[in-house]
C-alpha cells in the first residue's frame, strides 16, 4: 500500500514539476501572494499613517506636537487601557542641570533603581536606567564591579557602591554616531531621544562608554496598576518595541521644578541634583567646598554628573 | 557665654534667611508627642540610667560619655531640648542641639551638600522645598545609619544560564539513579 501511495505521489509531483508555468496563473500567483502581504497581521496594529508621517521633534510646530500626544495618549490606551497624560516640557532660560553623587554616603540599597523603574515605566528586562556597582574598596576600575550584587543588607564590608546612570555628557558621543538625528542634547543639558524618530541600529548603545542606553527588544511588560500616567514625549511615555531609551534626569519631574525621582527615593541623602548656572544652588555648593570628579575623564566626554566623597 | 550665644544668633539669623525652604517638622513624628503628658506625672527629678519603662528599649551608642539624658533634653520641660548655654530648643529645632558637636556637617547641611532635600530643586519656584532635618536619617541615641535591605537587581543573565545547566545536570542525574536501581535489582 505504502509503495503504491508513494509511487503516486511522486508521479504527480513529477507531472506538476514538468508542467509549463503559464503567464497568467504566475501573474495570479505572485498578485494574491503580495495582496496577502499587505493584510495587517493582529499583533501589527502599531502602523498609522499618522505615526509615520510624524515630523522630527525638533521640526514639529505646536499643534502638530498637540496631535502626536492625543495620538500617544489613544494608542497607550487601546494598548494597555490606561488613560496617560502626555506633555512636553519645555526647557527653561537660564538653567543647566548638573547631577552630584557622594559616594560616601551611598550604601548601595538600590531604592533608587525602583524608584527610576516606577517613574518611568521600564520594562522589566531593562528594569531600570540606574545600575548601582559593587566595588572592591580601594580600587577604581569599573570593570571590577559587580552589578548584580544580591544580599540580604547592604553595605558589605570592604565594598562601596557606585551608581550609574547617563551622564549627559556635553561632549556626548552617543548623540554624534546616531545616523539619524534621533538623540540630540537640548539646551537645558539634557540628552533625549525621539522614541518616533528611532530606528534602533544601537550605534549609540555602542558609543556610550557609560553603558547608560537600554534597547527595547521586546514589546515593553509593564505592571498597569503600577503605571505612571503623568508621562512627556521625550521621557518617561511608554516605549515602542525597538528604540532606545535612557536617563532623561526625570525630564517631566526637573522641569517643573522637581527633584529627580531618584533623588527623593535615596534614603541615605546621597544624590544631589541642581542648577549648574545658579550661584547658589547645592551643585555650585559642591563645586564650591567638595573635590569633584566625573567617570573616565579621559575620554573627555565631559559629563555632567559628578561624584565626591564625604 | 556671651559668645555661644552670638553663635547661636547667627545661626539663627542664617536659617531664617531660609525661610522658604520648609525644614521637617519632628514634633509630628515622635510617637506620643507632647512628653509632658507623662513626664508631668512623674516628681522624682533624677531618673539615670539604666532607663525606666518606656523608654528601656533606647540604645545609645552616641556621646556615651555624658552619661545624662539631661545633657540634651531640658530636666524640667520634657516637651524641649536644652543647648550647653542652657537655652530651650523644640524639638523642631533639634539640629541645632546637633550643631554644638557637629558644626562642619551643619555648616554643609544648611547649602544642602549634607542631608536630604526633597519638593523643589528650584527654590523660590511654586513648588515647596522641604529638608529633612538630622532625626530623619540619623537616630539621635545611635546615629550610625544602619544596614538596610536591597532591592533586587537588574536580570542577571549568567544566572539564568546557570540554572538552565542546573536543570539539566539534574535530569542526567536522575537518569543515573534510575540505571543504578535497576543495576540494584537485577543483582537481587
Amino acid at each position: 500500500m505504502s509503495k503504491s501511495n508513494e509511487n503516486r505521489m511522486g508521479k504527480w509531483a513529477e507531472e506538476k514539476l514538468n508542467m509549463p508555468v503559464k503567464r497568467r496563473g504566475f501573474l495570479q500567483a505572485a498578485g494574491l501572494t503580495t495582496a496577502a502581504s499587505f493584510i495587517p497581521s493582529k499583533e501589527a496594529k502599531a502602523f498609522s499613517f499618522a505615526k509615520f508621517f510624524q515630523k522630527h521633534y525638533k521640526e514639529m510646530t505646536p499643534k502638530q506636537k498637540e496631535k502626536a500626544f492625543s495620538r500617544i495618549a489613544q494608542e497607550t490606551k487601546s494598548e494597555y487601557g490606561v488613560e496617560v497624560n502626555v506633555t512636553d516640557p519645555l526647557p527653561m532660560e537660564g538653567v543647566k542641570y548638573a547631577y552630584c553623587l557622594n559616594l560616601s554616603a551611598c550604601n548601595g540599597n538600590r531604592l533608587c533603581v525602583s524608584a527610576c523603574q516606577k517613574e518611568n515605566n521600564i520594562d522589566d528586562s531593562i528594569q531600570s536606567y540606574i545600575r548601582v556597582l559593587e566595588m572592591p574598596a580601594g580600587t577604581f576600575n569599573l570593570e571590577h564591579g559587580d552589578k548584580f550584587y544580591n544580599h540580604e543588607t547592604v553595605p558589605k564590608k570592604d565594598k562601596f557602591y557606585l551608581p550609574v546612570q547617563c551622564n549627559h555628557c556635553d561632549n556626548s558621543p552617543c548623540t554624534k554616531v546616531c545616523p539619524v538625528e534621533a538623540t540630540w542634547k537640548e539646551k537645558d543639558g539634557l540628552v533625549v531621544v525621539d522614541y518616533d524618530w528611532c530606528i534602533g541600529c544601537r550605534y549609540c548603545q555602542a558609543a556610550c562608554p557609560y553603558e547608560a542606553r537600554h534597547f527595547n527588544w521586546s514589546k515593553p511588560k509593564i505592571d498597569i496598576s503600577k503605571l505612571n500616567p503623568n508621562q512627556s514625549y521625550l521621557s518617561n511615555r511608554i516605549r515602542p518595541k525597538g528604540v532606545m531609551e535612557k536617563c532623561t534626569f526625570c525630564l517631566h519631574r526637573t522641569r517643573n521644578n522637581q527633584y529627580p525621582a531618584c533623588l527623593e527615593a535615596c534614603p541615605t541623602g546621597a544624590r544631589k541634583f541642581g542648577n549648574i548656572l545658579d550661584p547658589y544652588s547645592e551643585v555650585s555648593e559642591i563645586f564650591k567646598k567638595k573635590r569633584v570628579f566625573v567617570l573616565k575623564e579621559e575620554l573627555n566626554t565631559m559629563p555632567q554628573f559628578f561624584y565626591y566623597f564625604g | 557665654m556671651k559668645k555661644l550665644f552670638l553663635i547661636v544668633f547667627t545661626l539663627l539669623f542664617s536659617l531664617n534667611l531660609f525661610a522658604w525652604i520648609d525644614i521637617e517638622q519632628r514634633e509630628k513624628s515622635i510617637t506620643g508627642f507632647p512628653c509632658m503628658k507623662c513626664h508631668d506625672q512623674i516628681k522624682s527629678k533624677k531618673i539615670n540610667l539604666p532607663l525606666k519603662k518606656p523608654h528601656q528599649n533606647i540604645e545609645i551608642e552616641h556621646f556615651v560619655n555624658a552619661g545624662d539624658c539631661f545633657f540634651c533634653h531640658d530636666r524640667k520641660d520634657r516637651n524641649k531640648l536644652v543647648l550647653i548655654n542652657k537655652s530651650k530648643v523644640s524639638y523642631n529645632q533639634s539640629y541645632m542641639v546637633c550643631t554644638q558637636c557637629h558644626g562642619e556637617k551643619f555648616r554643609e547641611w544648611n547649602v544642602n551638600i549634607h542631608g536630604k532635600q526633597i519638593g523643589s530643586w528650584n527654590v523660590g519656584s511654586s513648588t515647596k522645598t522641604y529638608r529633612m532635618s538630622c532625626t530623619a536619617c540619623h537616630n539621635a541615641h545611635s546615629p550610625k545609619i544602619k544596614p538596610m535591605k536591597t532591592e533586587p537587581g537588574p536580570p542577571n543573565p549568567y544566572l539564568l544560564r546557570g540554572r538552565k545547566n542546573t536543570l539539566r545536570s539534574g535530569s542526567h542525574s536522575n537518569k543515573g539513579h534510575k540505571s543504578k536501581n535497576s543495576h540494584g535489582e537485577s543483582h537481587e
